[in-house]
């Protein structure tokens, strides 16, 4: 049962931004999927609820000159109905086609999705691998940074007091990319993932110029990279040898959480190679 | 389908439950009504050192805090009186109770609790069989010897063990001399939720004459109101309990899981109701979890396939109160050994406390927990026999003639196993391996078998009983024993009472509600038994009820009753149709034009009791102890992801020797929601404890029960065999628990089937099958 609180819905950004800066014990609601649950414990008691979903400036998925901008706003489920989502980002169809269940992706956005900095979020590498960059917007000043610089911690992300997250950037593609996500849950429905996987390639076609780049969630306190393991697997013909050390690397680079309900750490381990190869040979870039 | 003039199946109960107007305990809102809130406890294991209330009473609208010391001289007593409604000196699990408030909201309640002190003197939790049997273990119980024990079986003095049941047939050491193989495993299952879509809820009033009125989203309103007299000390017949719709039961909610707390603290606020909702991860930690159960199997076997000995040691982690476990402990050694003729059996089954929340019923009642043990043994002999595993089974089963475990003799109109086996065996031979590989040779195919049986666990005065009352237009209202907790038995028994009065449908009505003061007594409405036994009870009163007709008519035709016959429309003198009278005009008696009545109103009321049951002899563990047996057999075809070793179920399926389908859809139904809830222990579901003995996953983010993708692969088949059961309606018998019983073995052996592992160990997760695959390549 929810504890008691306040609820405001304001009619636009600034005015958001004004309230939370006001009021001490504010919180931004927008799809509520995280928060919500948190309002049922003691810490959750006399929050002031902050309702954005009314503000203009955080919707919509708009293409301009040089990235793709995503509307902090944005719910999973546009995010799944979007076509040039689907076809040049692909990873992040992928992950908002396993996020939650349809009701969830029906509430949930992507900002929300990131501002909390959850290791596993589903999201999360595909913005990652991606490189998206976080616009924030507060009382004086508006900030882009990185996504990368944006999570901090586990739960703890680089946003002040009154700062909202408004609109998620991906860059635009300058030569050909392809990519996927994937994941391992423990049932095949609404679960969160216990490890997730996402490859994105440039330039599939030529192995000397070709990129590729490997985020995983769920295995580091935030969504995690490895230069080494991407270097190992970037300009050159993949054979079963680059495989084999690119996985060995990546592999033991990572720590997964022994206390974790959602698969022990010796699984993750075998499933970051095991997806890793997968995808690869899902993208044809590996036989 | 028991006439072809009732060929409407559809539910009572369907469109109250999709327009939302049926109406469950939360739904109940009384004048005046007060709100509590339990304060437990965040350990396993621990004394009560202190606790402070100041803070919290102060709090406004808090009408009363009440500490669980102040339980003491309360104790439940459903078999064993090990149990207060609150802890009163020690914690025993996680989530048990230790204060309440009362306010006059759920918000302020909710707040009051933070506000009381509690200082605990944490002790060594008991968390595993192994760790509760060792020598030295701390004590969950320190003195079992000074609790009222209400039947047999024996407990171990200073030790965690409060219940043994021991089975001995034949002779045990020839058995195995006699065998030329002894393959020995242990298998285990662990605790998991049952998961209702509603959580539990009470609303407990105590009247200024000191009688208790009661809602309660039980399955068991009388067994209810039984207890709780022996907990208050007054009579039965002073608590009135009441039960609206239930939102799922699945053995969650029989026995008694809050109704003595919130009846207990109701107490503090007199004349005023109370409600309590138990929030869902309240309802993972403080009503009762289900199956924790590990199973020793030893058996001996001649190379020809004669199963000569088995010898079992079963035990299950029962949680902190023993009662609500005792008799799954001893149906798991009585029934352990499956549908098998075993000329030798040695049984010995433990009831062990743990510091985790008590054990109850799960649907299914130790025969999930045994099936998974001995199905899988018997798959892995077969293997190492070299002999079909079909065979092997057919070579052993129960069949006309043969006696079971209990000393029963089996008779023909027990069921049709032998034909449920084939039945199974041969879809699952139809299914070529080969072909599906070649579609998708990456991945790996597996199939597996199971053969089940379940008898009901119950009571030796287990009655049933059902109202038949005619109204002015001609239509019958039927009350009667069980409860609609969503199985859909309202329905069921709804066809009956229309079959044997031959009233159509539409003039049968059906009481749902359970009113302790004015409804027909029902023992509980458990074991798969509400169609069967209410059923004959229906039976029962509706023979009552047409021998009145008949007696009405009697004296307006002039002809004595026994040259009458009944239609469901009139009554007429046999052989003379024109000679006859409307039913409608005889149930209030018989009116003359002239107003002269003669004859009586037509009310009847219908009894069962199963007869003959007995309880199990203290040495040999025998007895009459089963009223009815249902056999079958289930069947899985899987395949499996070779990267993530994600399962994905393509078949399950099903054959049961119904007796009698009473209703096609929801029998259907009611079998395939038992294989999906099983696929759930099967593939994902465990309670996780942490080393200290709290439940980690006590909420759906991390207890995965199945979702509609898991079985959206999946084909479900049901078949019924109907070999009549004499003591069953229209000869039906039970069906509501069975499509659980063996869907972990079939996984299991169609794991073993696909890739060669012989796993012991649930759930079957992608993770576990790594484990193993792992090990397997080393």
């Amino acid at each position: 049962m929810f504890r008691r609180f306040e609820y405001v819905s304001p009619l636009n950004l600034q005015e958001a931004i004004q309230t939370l800066t006001k009021h001490e014990q504010a919180v931004v609601f927008a799809g509520g999927t995280d928060l919500l649950p948190g309002l049922r414990l003691k810490s959750g008691s006399k929050k002031l609820l902050v309702d954005i979903k009314r503000c203009p400036e955080l919707k919509g998925i708009k293409e301009e000159q040089d990235h793709l901008s995503i509307g902090a706003l944005t719910t999973i489920r546009e995010i799944q109905q979007n076509q040039l989502i689907k076809e040049k980002y692909r990873a992040l169809w992928d992950a908002a086609n396993v996020f939650g269940c349809l009701e969830i992706r029906n509430r949930a956005t992507v900002g929300g999705n990131i501002v909390h900095a959850s290791p596993g979020a589903e999201s999360g590498t595909p913005l990652f691998a991606f490189e998206a960059e976080v616009e924030i917007t507060g009382l004086q000043e508006r900030r882009v940074v990185p996504i990368r610089e944006f999570w901090l911690d586990a739960g703890k992300v680089d946003l002040g007091s009154g700062e909202i997250v408004s609109r998620i950037l991906l860059p635009k593609h300058e030569r050909e990319v392809d990519s996927r996500y994937a994941r391992v849950s423990r049932v095949k429905g609404m679960d969160l993932a216990a490890l997730g996987i996402t490859v994105v390639v440039i330039d599939p076609g030529s192995p000397d110029t070709r990129e590729i780049r490997v985020a995983l969630s769920a295995v580091e306190r935030t969504p995690y990279r490895n230069s080494e393991a991407e270097a190992i697997l970037s300009h050159r013909e993949l054979d079963d040898s680059i495989i084999a050390f690119a996985k060995e690397r990546l592999i033991a680079s990572i720590h997964p959480r022994e206390t974790s309900l959602r698969a022990r750490p010796e699984y993750k381990r075998a499933m970051v190679g095991n997806l890793l190869e997968r995808l690869l040979k899902e993208m044809g870039v590996y036989r | 389908m028991i006439t072809t003039s009732n060929e409407d199946y559809r539910r009572v109960d369907a469109l109250e439950k999709v327009t939302g107007e049926a109406e469950f305990i939360d739904d109940l809102q009384f004048p005046g009504m007060l709100f509590a809130a339990i304060l437990r406890s965040p350990y396993a294991h621990a004394r009560i050192k202190s606790i402070n209330i100041d803070n919290a009473r102060k709090l406004d609208g808090v009408h009363a805090v009440i500490p669980g010391s102040e339980s003491k001289e309360y104790v439940i007593n459903l078999g064993i009186g090990d149990q207060h409604p609150m802890a009163v000196d020690k914690v025993r699990y996680m989530g048990e109770p230790v204060a309440a408030v009362i306010a006059d909201n759920r918000w302020v309640a909710v707040e009051a609790l933070d506000l009381i002190e509690i200082t605990y003197e944490i002790l060594e939790p008991v968390l595993t069989i192994k760790d509760a049997l060792k020598d030295g273990a701390p004590l969950v119980h320190e003195k079992q010897g000074n609790y009222r024990r209400k039947e047999g079986g024996e407990y171990k003095k200073n030790s965690n063990i409060f219940h043994h049941y021991k089975l001995r047939k034949g002779d045990i050491e020839r058995g195995f001399a006699d065998a030329d193989l002894v393959i020995e495993n242990t298998f285990v299952m662990p605790h998991r939720a049952h998961c209702q879509i509603e959580p539990h809820g009470a609303i407990a009033r105590w009247t200024s004459e000191g009688k208790l009125e009661l809602y309660s989203s039980t399955q068991s309103p009388f067994f209810v109101r039984n207890c709780l007299a022996e907990v208050f000390n007054i009579k039965s017949s002073d608590i009135t309990v009441r039960v609206k719709y239930i939102g799922g039961g699945f053995g969650g909610k029989s026995d008694v899981t809050i109704e003595a707390l919130v009846a207990f603290i109701a107490r503090y606020v007199p004349t005023r109701y109370v409600k309590l909702t138990l929030q869902r991860e309240e309802a993972f930690t403080g009503t009762v979890v289900g199956r924790g159960a590990e199973i020793q199997v030893k058996t001996g076997v001649k190379r020809s396939g004669e199963i000569t000995a088995e010898k079992l040691t079963f035990s299950i982690a029962s949680g902190a109160y023993g009662s609500y476990s005792l008799h799954i402990v001893t149906a798991g050694g009585h029934n352990g050994s499956g549908p098998y003729e075993i000329k030798n059996v040695f049984a010995d089954s433990y009831g062990v406390y743990t510091n985790q929340p008590p054990v109850g019923a799960f649907r299914g009642y130790s025969h999930p927990e045994s099936n998974w043990a001995v199905e899988r043994q018997r798959h892995i002999i077969a293997r190492k026999l070299g002999i079909d595993p079909v065979d092997f089974r057919l070579k052993n089963i129960l069949k006309p003639g043969s006696f079971n475990t209990l000393g029963q003799k089996i008779e023909k109109h027990h069921g049709n196993l032998e034909g449920c086996l084939k039945a199974v065996a041969e879809r699952l031979n139809k299914i070529d391996k080969e072909e599906l590989k070649r579609k998708q040779p990456d991945r790996y195919f597996g199939k597996g078998i199971a053969a089940i049986m379940k008898s009901p666990v119950m009571a030796t005065n287990s009655a049933s009983s059902a109202i038949l009352r005619f109204n002015q237009d001609g239509s019958v209202d039927v009350a009667c024993s069980g409860v609609e907790m969503g199985q859909g038995t309202k329905t069921a028994l709804r066809q009956i009472a229309a079959d044997a009065l031959g009233f159509p449908l539409s003039e049968v009505r059906i009481k749902i509600n359970i009113d302790t003061d004015i409804s027909p007594y029902g023992w509980q409405t458990i074991g798969s038994t509400t169609t069967w036994k209410a059923g004959m009870a229906i039976l029962d009163a509706a023979r009552k009820a047409i021998a009145v007709i008949k007696e009405n008519a009697s004296l307006v035709l002039g002809a004595p009753p026994d040259d009458l016959e009944y239609d469901g429309e009139r009554v007429f003198l046999r052989g003379q149709k024109k000679k006859s009278l409307p039913v409608k005009d005889l149930i209030f008696g018989y009116m003359y034009p002239d107003g002269r009545v003669v004859g009586i109103p037509v009310q009847t009321y219908g009894t069962y009791i199963p007869e003959g049951l007995t309880h199990p002899d203290p040495e040999t563990g025998q007895g009459n102890c089963a009223a009815e047996w249902t056999f079958g057999a289930q069947g899985a075809l899987i395949s499996i992801d070779p990267v993530t070793w994600e399962v994905t179920v393509l078949k399950l399926l099903t054959a049961i020797d119904a007796g009698k389908v009473i209703n096609p859809v929801l029998a259907r139904n009611q079998i395939i929601g038992g294989m999906v809830q099983e696929l759930g222990g099967a593939l994902s579901e465990r309670i996780i404890y942490s080393g200290e003995g709290t439940m980690r996953n006590n909420n759906f983010t991390d207890y995965k029960i199945p979702t509609p993708e898991d079985v959206a692969d999946t084909q479900m088949e049901v078949i019924f065999f109907e070999t009549p059961e004499p003591i069953g309606p229209f000869g039906a018998r039970g069906i509501a628990e069975h499509g659980t019983v063996g869907i972990c073995a079939v996984i299991g052996n169609a794991l073993s089937d696909a890739l060669g592992v012989e796993i012991k160990e649930l759930p079957l997760s992608a993770e576990t099958i790594n484990k193993y695959m792992q090990q397997k390549r080393k």
